[in-house]
């Protein structure tokens, strides 16, 4: 008989319990049990935090209902940027946190947080001009003025087709 | 911080790919970082019209990472364009000519373009190359017009010929291919005649004796020539001939290649060759030796596609190592000029006060006037004749042939209509003369997984004994303890059922093998 919850620990030192079939969300975890079996000793996430490991495991608990990602991704993920309310109430948090998530789901390997995480990047993304976009991620411009407009115009003629 | 920039490569893709088909273009401009993720998107899958080939050379060489992002490159070669009132003249020689040279220098720009990227560049290119021109009907770029025309077909405008105008013409290439650089970058080549202009076959020969790594060959082209016999049997000539000059390095090929029988059952084939010295099928036979996948669809092709005849002077006798699956849909007439089908007792052969009803008298210089052998549409033929066993003892020998052959299946079309007459056998079927296209067929499967070999047409087909026996052998070779060999039959119009049907009539067809 397999215990029903299991510990782990943040990067940060914090030790936080979890229901099993929680925690099970994420594929890197689901794995490890496997190699692992039983454990009661606190399994550390050493690139995840306090703060981001209790989002992560609130998405979870809120999802741990839904059914098993079917594996054909390329469908659901191109589809539509949509995201359901909770989700976009969850994810309305500051960009760092918003970073730190989506890293967190991608080394964790929780296909359905990194999803809404990138689609909520998407949506940040979408319909703003180069130097709108610099400026919501602080991205710093390293073309000249002549090179960005060539730039632009070489894709452009790339995308017609 | 964390940052936008501290997203790994591939989540940054995936975020820029959700941002839909609206152009990514603008995005490219944000930073380097960004560009090299958006470019491999835009750069993947590029469409080079004639007249894009400048910038494309520009565009490409002035930054040579693009060059890795390219997979797919769409060379729409663009002929001359001619006037509406054009449409009521078929292409002269000199259209025709004139349309040889665009084609011609667009494909010796593109090489050359191409022979200067360094090897190490790019790899695992794909490349398409289709032509027309911007007059054409099909390219007509407003749609509703264009089908406005399509739909009034036959009766409207009554100077209008349409696609008819270039029905006899097969672009070619008119230089020697030894000018043309190798470019050993393109691993599939594909070549598209349907809605577009026909090449001539072996100019596609030619193009691929240039690409000296091509893998893979996905061709569609035509040996449906119905009025001009010496111009069909010249450009399929050509192409058996050049069908040695293809790279050795082909694997996969998907050929269709349609040459459709007389429309009207009575009508005798055009004895194109001795039977059993098709250069075609042997020219074929030869080039498949080194494949691992072949899919020849709608072709018309004789059973020294599988095996010579006996007295043929072969070194040593065919043997496909590496052929995994070989997949041919074949024509009801063989290159003969025999049919493999015969009258099906239940159909009866229109009367000659209905033959002249489906027909529709044209003028002699009006193109859409049908063929001779076209000319009283009549599909009665839908009965195996004895003398397809001859192909499928031969593919038989073949398989044995084949050590690491996992299926096979072959699929005969008795009879169909050249392109343009469909509609007057629509009009004409009727319960007793039923749609040739759906109610009548042939076919063949044989399945390593299953362990069996099966045969179901409409009609008797009688399976020889030396058929059978061949199967038995391959069964055999290929190390079935339980092969079965299942032969069945579907009628008319129960088309759905007739697999069901099959299954539970195997017991009383089924020939047990040892």
């Amino acid at each position: 008989m397999s215990a029903t919850t299991l510990r782990f620990q943040s990067s940060d030192g914090v030790v936080i319990t979890i229901d099993r079939d929680v925690a099970q969300r994420s594929v890197l975890i689901k794995n490890l049990l496997e190699d692992l079996g039983d454990t009661t000793e606190a399994i550390p996430i050493p690139n995840v935090n306090e703060a981001v490991l209790r989002k992560v495991i609130e998405w979870c608990e809120h999802h741990k209902g839904d059914p098993p990602s079917t594996g054909d991704d390329d469908d659901s993920r191109r589809k539509t940027t949509d995201i359901d309310e909770w989700d976009q109430k969850f994810m309305q948090v500051d960009q760092e946190m918003l970073f730190e998530i989506i890293l967190a789901a991608n080394y964790l390997d929780i296909k359905g947080l990194l999803d809404v995480g990138c689609k909520t990047v998407a949506n940040m993304i979408k319909g703003k001009s180069p130097e709108e976009i610099r400026k919501t991620f602080n991205i710093q411009n390293d073309f000249t003025p002549e090179e960005e407009d060539q730039i632009r115009r070489e894709n452009e003629w790339a995308e017609d087709r | 911080m964390t940052e936008i920039s501290a997203l790994p490569s591939e989540i940054l893709s995936s975020i820029l790919t959700q941002l839909g088909s609206a152009s990514l273009a603008s995005y490219a401009s944000v930073c380097r970082k960004w560009q090299v993720l958006i470019e491999k998107q835009t750069f993947s899958h590029l469409l080079l019209t004639s007249d894009r080939l400048g910038d494309f050379k520009r565009i490409i060489s002035s930054s040579s990472h693009r060059r890795c992002l390219i997979r797919y490159l769409d060379l729409y070669i663009l002929l001359p364009a001619y006037e509406i009132a054009a449409r009521t003249q078929l292409e002269s020689q000199i259209d025709r000519q004139k349309n040889n040279e665009a084609f011609t220098q667009t494909i010796v720009s593109f090489w050359d373009i191409l022979s200067t990227w360094a090897e190490e560049d790019v790899a695992g290119l794909s490349l398409n190359i289709r032509a027309r021109s911007s007059s054409d009907c099909g390219a007509e770029p407003d749609e509703k017009k264009r089908m406005a025309r399509r739909r009034w077909g036959r009766k409207f405008p009554k100077k209008d010929w349409l696609d008819w105008r270039f029905y006899q013409s097969y672009l070619e290439l008119i230089t020697n291919p030894a000018i043309l650089p190798e470019l050993s970058c393109v691993t599939q080549f594909i070549v598209t005649c349907r809605g577009h202009r026909t090449i001539a076959p072996a100019t596609v020969s030619k193009l691929l004796s240039r690409l000296p790594g091509a893998q893979i060959v996905h061709a569609s082209l035509s040996d449906n020539e119905r009025k001009d016999p010496k111009l069909r049997d010249q450009l399929r000539n050509e192409f058996a001939l050049t069908v040695s000059n293809w790279p050795s390095t082909i694997q996969h090929l998907c050929l269709e290649y349609p040459g459709l029988p007389p429309a009207d059952g009575h009508f005798p084939p055009l004895r194109r060759s001795e039977p059993w010295a098709d250069p075609l099928s042997l020219a074929l036979n030869h080039l498949t030796q080194q494949l691992v996948t072949v899919e020849l669809d709608k072709i018309m092709i004789g059973p020294e596609f599988f095996w010579p005849p006996l007295h043929h002077p072969y070194s040593a006798p065919p043997r496909w190592p590496r052929l995994t699956s070989l997949k041919l849909v074949y024509q009801a007439v063989t290159p003969s000029g025999q049919w493999l089908f015969e009258k099906d007792p239940r159909c009866q052969p229109y009367s000659s006060s209905q033959r002249e009803d489906v027909y529709e008298c044209g003028t002699r210089e009006d193109p859409r006037t049908p063929a001779p052998q076209d000319r009283y549409p009549d599909a009665f033929r839908s009965k195996p004749a004895d003398l397809l066993n001859d192909l499928h003892r031969a593919a038989g020998q073949a398989a044995q042939h084949m050590p690491t052959l996992k299926t096979m299946f072959l699929q005969a079309i008795p009879q169909l209509y050249p392109p343009g007459m469909a509609h007057l056998h629509t009009e004409a079927a009727t319960e007793s003369h039923p749609s040739p296209a759906h109610d009548t067929g042939h076919w063949f499967r044989y399945d390593r997984g299953r362990s069996t070999a099966t045969w179901v047409s409409s009609g008797k087909f009688s399976l020889l004994a030396d058929t059978v026996n061949t199967w038995r052998q391959v069964g055999a070779l290929h190390g079935h303890a339980d092969f079965h060999l299942e032969v069945g039959f579907y009628s008319p119009r129960r088309l759905i059922f007739g697999l069901f049907w099959l299954r539970q009539s195997c017991g009383a067809f089924m020939i047990q093998g040892n």
